[in-house]
């Protein structure tokens, strides 16, 4: 997400100014001749020590293994997250719809228990709630860091009108309230795509709600990238390159990108945690994925509403997101340190 | 912070399970209902009852969760503004409930329920001495005159249009009078006869048995002719009841004062026990059942009018003794129901299967469970004179999982096996855990379903037009009084099919058509009951054009410090009337 | 400073002039007809007619914006009542002008966003500073890594957890809620003090982090340590001349985060059930509630941008390297 907003930690930490970014160390040449090592093995060396960073790397591995993995995990335990047990069999829910059993009906057959009212369980409600979650997040951060790439790089490298175009842009973008827009454009994304009386396909709902995320989500990075290569152009191995006659493609794709992928990891790695969290509060807000598509975001705010009868279900839901979260974000300082020991923020 | 708050409830939490939970009683006097009567002078002679214990004063803080749409009267409909309408608007006559939880239809600004002459073709009215708008003006028959010529103007869509109807003999009434009284045109004395100040007689072309019951709607409360401002008044009506409107921020709040030209001696059904009612707006079910169910602070002193007890916070209600006994509950007016859409699905096996599948249990549980509703076999209310307890003709009570093995049987015969249903449903967090079963259950029993998640705000324009293009959708249904002649006619009349009517099934049946010309022309209510009541099994039995699903029910909570709470069946949930603050 | 103040002004007038014409076309170009919604139950075709004249949207959407927007400036007549300058129009569902509604609900709005970043603002760069100055120590760990898992958790999860532990449990606070400031300040500011805590749990942290950085950062550079080798005692270092240099990055971010709290803090709102402008703005989605809606956004984009300006002016005002440019 670009400029904050409420939803949760969803400030990709941004450079006021793109001098505040320091472009990476001097230019590749001259970082691998001084150590024998290319710099990206310099940066898995410093990663690598880095104790906390692998143990959060191994946490976000182990969510997408999941994320990835979930026909397989719920095939072999023997259960989907769309059968209604709870309501199906007897003996399960009470007749307020509560689990009948004590912690939310954790049970040998079920896990993580099962849901209130539907009695669905838990336990592959949540890892295709992950698979859903993480999907949308993983979409909408690489989309939007290609716009920023092509965006930043393209303003800072060509200037000019260009520079000035994109970069109006991005204030006029920035201006946007964004939380206010996503909630308002989420159903007229929607409308776009559906007539009003036809069921709306679930693939509908995930690309309009990567669209509405990703075209507010693009924005700081592209700042930084421009003025990450505003200062490298005018080093002297572009301008080398330039005298030497190479084309324009080829200084953006040999001289300029492998210099700005400090800033593109970072920021990606930090706004992958922040889509994920917007996408749960849209959920939140009643305009994310709808039943009976399993959703993350949504099983975190019924969590939240049933506490008192089944505290048990907030537990798993809630729980696994503050753990994926917490070591996304351990995992992106971890990166920036091992790529960038300098950076400030 | 957090792992504190998180360790603290894991060890309530945790060591208990939801449990089986108790046996709920029936709840709002589940015996066969008697028609309500029509009482005379006396019993419409103020001032009412006093409740016993009842303190005059205070601050009651109401927590509503919709903000109210409409406030004037003819534009009042649906039953939050009803309940305000009770505290600010008058009308003709009322339904009264007495302590001993018995109704009847008293006069309100009239002296009595009515004197009926023609065989029910004429009704004369005449007004009590000292009623009074909130101005101070005299209420007069012109005003009521004014009140019923208004509701033909064109702004005025939303309120009841009974009377008008009648008046017309025509369910397009508008001609009689285009445009309402604005230009100087009136009624004719041959339909609305105003001799006097005090006088008002209603000559209708048919026998209409029911007006008492009709014109102590809210919809028909009396509106000033002095002070009409059309559409703005709307925003800023003129009171007759107890209470004022102080100041109105829609979607957040509303404060009603007592109005001091209210006299208690005219008025045998309302009280003005508190000061002061302070509402907001905006509070979930969840929020207002929460903060009431915890006592704290200014929740004591706190109801809501139309907010339930919420399906999370049901369970912990009915552990808690105490917390128990600041419930009230009962039957609401609705009953939900399944409509098949018959343009579409011609073969009355397929409906039969249709209400075999239909798991109507599972449809509930989203709503509260036990507390939000009892299953249902028939469309008949249980608040309604003839209900037939325990009447299940699908043997749906039984097996209100649904009957899948059933349901695949009648499609077999009917040679209509993964037959295409196109399933409507309103895209709100309930209705959506509803469709999730309902989908599941139809394509269990061999159907091949498609959704359709709807707008819930326009989910009844969506599926009140004709050629919907929807097979079965949710369609509830409450009496607009206590006769199922507000029910069977609107529901199930074929020659009523219509853009925006709620004749949703689009059922038209000789038999049912001709039945309905036949029961409403019986004078005597108890008589007419028992004949709806069979009416009604030969449509749900021979025809299906609906399935029913269950009876609403409610249960409503107040702060500790809140007297009077009552459960009032006419106005389907607590009766603001009687409440009062415990000093 | 004049000169830069009319310049933004300038283009923060071209930017709201183009989000309100592609927040209009988007939002009035929608199929579903909110006329339909307004019409009621007993609607006909004659009564539909009127409520679309009403609401205005009887004519085409380029016809409906140059209404809009010279209502704006010059006021408009509505059947249902006048509406004089500056006109975001009537509500669709209510029947009252959207300004009136607006300024309404302002005021929780800025109560919520103002104690909220009082709170967020003090303790996260407390937090950072101590953090800073213990670098390294137990204290930073725990002060670092808590802001992040405290950050982590979302306002819908905690809320719920806080009323139900601290309003309904424990009873130590007093049950949310929003009062006017003017009628009863201790009502108002024990109303908010629980949502003002949750609100700034999520934004903590970055403060924290930031503050920590840019401190540590400052400790390092020149003059400081100058200061430092001269003998000067190291908290008078730490609270003389590190503090100031951190200020910049951390005035920026506040800026936006502040600008955007005023547009109003939906989740927030939500789950305590505050009268704000976010809550307005998700009720107008459900309703179809255009006007309102549209009024809403314009609203919470000027204070964005109003914000923006601010935060660079005082940047001049810290920092007199910095140029108005």
């Amino acid at each position: 997400m670009t400029s904050p907003s409420e939803f949760p930690g969803s400030r990709a930490p941004q450079a006021p100014q793109a001098s505040a970014v320091t472009p990476a160390p001097g230019a590749r040449e001259a970082a691998g001749a001084a150590a024998g090592r290319s710099p990206g093995q310099l940066m898995w060396r410093r990663f690598r020590r880095d104790r906390t960073g692998v143990a959060a790397a191994c946490v976000v591995l182990f969510f997408f293994a999941v994320g990835l993995l979930a026909p397989v995990i719920s095939g072999l335990y023997g259960k989907d997250p769309y059968t209604r047990y709870g309501q199906v069999q007897d003996g399960l829910l009470n007749e307020f719809g509560y689990p009948i059993a004590p912690n939310g009906g954790i049970s040998g057959e079920f896990w993580f228990g099962i849901e209130p009212i539907l009695g669905r369980d838990v336990f592959t409600q949540l890892l295709y709630g992950i698979r859903t979650s993480l999907l949308v997040a993983v979409a909408v951060t690489l989309l939007a860091t290609l716009t920023a790439i092509v965006l930043g790089v393209a303003a800072g490298y060509l200037g000019g009108r260009t520079d000035f175009l994109i970069g109006r842009t991005i204030d006029l973008l920035m201006a946007f309230p964004n939380q206010l827009f996503f909630v308002a454009f989420m159903p007229i994304v929607v409308a776009l795509f559906v007539a009003d009386t036809d069921e709306t396909p679930t693939w509908v709902r995930a690309v309009a709600m990567v669209l509405v995320l990703w075209f507010l989500g693009w924005m700081s990075l592209a700042r930084i990238l421009r003025g990450t290569v505003l200062s490298l152009r005018e080093r002297e191995f572009v301008e080398a390159a330039r005298v030497s006659g190479a084309s324009p493609w080829r200084i953006i794709r040999r001289e300029l990108l492998p210099n700005v992928v400090t800033p593109i990891l970072v920021q990606s790695t930090l706004m992958l945690p922040n889509v994920v969290t917007a996408a749960a509060g849209l959920s939140f807000l009643g305009v994310g994925f709808i039943e009976p598509t399993p959703d993350w975001g949504r099983m975190f705010a019924t969590g939240a509403q049933v506490f008192e009868n089944d505290f048990t279900y907030m537990f798993f839901p809630g729980g696994a997101m503050v753990l994926f979260i917490v070591a996304f974000n351990l995992l992106g300082d971890s990166v920036r340190d091992a790529f960038d020991p300098r950076a400030r923020y | 912070m957090v792992a504190l708050v998180a360790g603290a409830l894991l060890l309530t939490g945790c060591s208990e399970g939801g449990g089986g939970g108790g046996e709920q009683e029936g709840g709002g006097g589940a015996t066969a209902q008697e028609p309500v009567p029509f009482a005379g002078a006396k019993a419409s002679t103020g001032p009412a009852e006093p409740i016993p214990g009842a303190e005059a004063g205070g601050t009651i803080r109401v927590l509503q969760r919709d903000s109210y749409a409409h406030l004037d009267p003819a534009q009042i409909y649906v039953a939050d503004e009803g309940k305000l309408a009770a505290l600010i608007h008058r009308r003709l006559t009322t339904v009264k409930m007495d302590n001993d939880g018995d109704y009847s239809v008293v006069g309100d600004l009239a002296t009595d329920s009515g004197t009926r002459s023609d065989d029910g073709r004429t009704w004369t009215y005449t007004l009590k001495d000292g009623i009074r708008f909130e101005d101070g003006s005299p209420i007069t028959s012109a005003d009521i005159r004014h009140t019923f010529e208004r509701l033909f103007a064109d702004f005025v869509t939303e309120g009841p249009a009974f009377v008008q109807s009648w008046m017309a003999d025509d369910p397009d009434y508008r001609d009689l009078l285009p445009g309402g009284p604005y230009d100087g045109d009136h009624l004719p004395d041959s339909v609305l006869e105003t001799p006097d100040d005090k006088t008002v007689v209603f000559h209708f072309e048919k026998p209409q048995n029911d007006l008492p019951y009709a014109l102590g709607m809210p919809g028909y409360g009396v509106v000033s002719r002095s002070k009409d401002t059309r559409e703005k008044y709307d925003r800023d009506p003129l009171a007759s009841g107890p209470y004022r409107v102080q100041s109105f921020k829609p979607g957040k709040s509303m404060s009603l004062v007592r109005n001091p030209e209210w006299d208690a001696r005219t008025d045998p059904a309302r009280h003005q026990y508190p000061e002061k009612f302070e509402i907001t707006f905006n509070h979930q079910y969840e929020d207002s059942s929460k903060r009431l169910l915890s006592d704290t602070g200014e929740n004591q002193r706190a109801t809501s009018f139309n907010n339930s007890v919420d399906a999370s916070t049901v369970p912990q209600v009915t552990r808690d003794e105490a917390a128990k006994a600041r419930t009230v509950s009962g039957y609401q007016t609705y009953v939900a129901m399944y409509a098949i859409n018959m343009d579409r699905i011609k073969d009355h096996k397929v409906r039969q299967a249709i209400a075999h599948a239909l798991p109507i249990k599972s449809v509930l549980a989203p709503y509260g469970g036990s507390a939000g509703g009892e299953l249902a076999g028939g469309v008949i209310s249980p608040l309604l004179p003839g209900h037939e307890k325990g009447y299940d003709p699908f043997g749906k009570l039984k097996k209100p999982g649904g009957d899948p093995a059933k349901a695949r049987e009648l499609l077999k015969e009917a040679g209509q096996e993964d037959r295409k249903l196109v399933f409507a449903f309103r895209n709100d967090d309930e209705s959506q855990q509803e469709a999730v079963a309902v989908t599941d259950a139809l394509r269990e029993a061999g159907f091949d379903v498609q959704r359709k998640e709807l707008p819930t705000d326009t989910f009844y324009d969506r599926i009140g037009k004709v050629d919907n293009g929807y097979d079965l959708y949710r369609s509830n249904w409450g009496h607009d009084w206590v006769s199922a002649s507000t029910v069977i006619p609107p529901l199930f009349d074929g020659r009523k099919i219509a853009d925006g009517a709620s004749n949703y099934p689009h059922v038209d049946d000789e038999k049912i058509n001709s039945e309905i010309d036949r029961i409403s022309g019986i004078a005597d209510p108890e008589k007419a009951a028992t004949e709806w009541f069979e009416l009604s099994k030969y449509i749900i039995e021979d025809v299906t054009p609906v399935v029913p699903v269950y009876f609403y029910k409610q249960m409503q909570i107040s702060g500790s410090k809140i007297g009077g709470a009552v459960y009032n069946n006419d106005l389907s949930g607590i009766d603001p009337n009687k409440l009062y603050v415990k000093k | 400073m004049l000169r830069f103040l009319v310049r933004r002004s300038l283009g923060a007038l071209v930017i709201l002039l183009i989000i309100s014409a592609l927040t209009f076309f988007l939002f009035y170009s929608i199929p579903r007809d909110p006329a339909l919604l307004a019409c009621g139950k007993n609607c006909t075709p004659e009564a539909l007619e009127v409520v679309r004249r009403n609401m205005g949207i009887d004519q085409p959407v380029p016809a409906q914006y140059w209404e809009y927007m010279t209502g704006i400036l010059l006021g408009r007549d509505y059947a249902v009542g006048p509406c004089p300058a500056p006109c975001l129009g009537y509500s669709f569902v209510d029947n009252t002008p959207v300004w009136e509604t607006i300024l309404d609900r302002f005021p929780t709005t800025v109560s919520l966003a103002v104690g909220g970043a009082a709170v967020f603002l003090t303790v996260g760069l407390a937090t950072g500073m101590l953090a800073a100055a213990r670098r390294g120590t137990v204290v930073d760990k725990v002060l670092s890594s808590g802001s992040l898992v405290l950050s982590s958790m979302q306002i819908y999860f905690v809320g719920p957890l806080a009323i139900a532990l601290f309003v309904y449990q424990l009873g130590w606070l007093s049950q949310p809620r929003y009062v006017e400031l003017t009628e009863d300040p201790a009502g108002w500011f024990a109303g908010l003090l629980l949502p003002w805590c949750v609100l700034s749990i999520i934004f903590t942290a970055n403060y924290t982090r930031m503050a920590r950085s840019t401190m540590i950062e400052q400790l390092q550079e020149d003059h400081v340590r100058t200061a430092r080798a001269k003998g000067m005692a190291r908290r008078t270092v730490f609270f003389r001349h590190a503090w100031r240099g951190s200020l910049i990055p951390i005035v920026t971010i506040f800026g936006v985060d502040l600008g955007s709290l005023f547009g109003g803090a939906m989740i927030t709102e939500f789950t305590f059930t505050l009268p704000g402008l976010g809550r307005l703005a998700v009720e107008s989605v459900t309703n179809t509630n255009l006007p309102m809606l549209m009024g809403v956004m314009l609203f919470a984009a000027t204070a964005i941008i109003l914000c923006n300006i601010v935060v660079d002016a005082v940047y001049a005002l810290i920092d007199p390297r910095v140029r108005l440019a």
